[in-house]
Parts: structure tokens; sequence; C-alpha cells
């Protein structure tokens, strides 16, 4: 896999996927 | 489209049930059931289920990640709150998080 004039990350909705002590 | 409500105050943490991997920029969640891993079913969290995972460490609170992401992350407060609390939603449904007592 990551800013814009903010220096903040672009933004995407959080999501969990379904499908290695 | 019906808006959830993000529960400020509330505290979560991992549940017991599940461990993290972070490989190869993906973070993996593994359920596992008494000392092993279930491998018959793994999550993935994308970049910024990531983010609010790591922050979930039963010390801060929903408001309190939110406020973080938002510096994190080049998002309105209003719409990341809808997406969390979906979100939030979401690991609570598949046993991934529990509610921390404050």
């Amino acid at each position: 896999s990551n800013t814009n004039k903010k220096g903040k990350k672009s933004y995407q909705k959080p999501e969990v996927k379904a499908i290695v002590v | 489209m019906v808006s959830q409500a993000l529960e400020c105050d509330k505290i979560y943490c991992p549940s017991g049930q599940v461990v993290t991997r972070h490989i190869a920029d993906e973070t993996i969640l593994i359920p596992i059931s008494g000392n092993l891993a279930n491998m018959e079913r793994l999550f993935t969290l994308n970049d910024s289920g990531a983010s609010i995972w790591r922050l979930m460490d039963g010390k801060r609170s929903v408001q309190e990640i939110l406020q973080d992401l938002i510096q994190e992350f080049d998002v309105a407060e209003d719409r990341l709150a809808g997406d969390m609390a979906e979100f939030i939603d979401q690991l609570r449904d598949l046993d991934l998080i529990a509610e921390h007592p404050v």
C-alpha cells in the first residue's frame, strides 16, 4: 500500500475484510 | 441510509480471541481458539481500519481515537464519526473487540 498539502494521509472508509502467542 | 451514532465515551480493546500480525504492510487479524490459531478465517484491515485498531488499546476512548484520526487523515469529523461507528459495530459483531470497563 500512503499525503496531501496538510501532511495528512488520504482517507478511505475503514474496512474489515474477511478471508501466521 | 441510517446514520449510526458514535458512542464516544466507550473504550474498546482487542478481544481475547484474536491476535494481530503486521505482514508486508498488511494488518491481519487471526481468531484463536484455546491456544491455536483458527486458520479457516482471517481478517484484514485497510489503512484507516488498521489505524483505528492500533489505537483501540483499552485506554483511549472512542472520542480520543476520533481526534487522533482527524490529525492523521484528511477527513471531516462528521464523516469519520459515522464511518467509525459502522466499523466498530462490524468489529463487535465479529467478536474482534470487547468493551473495556471504564
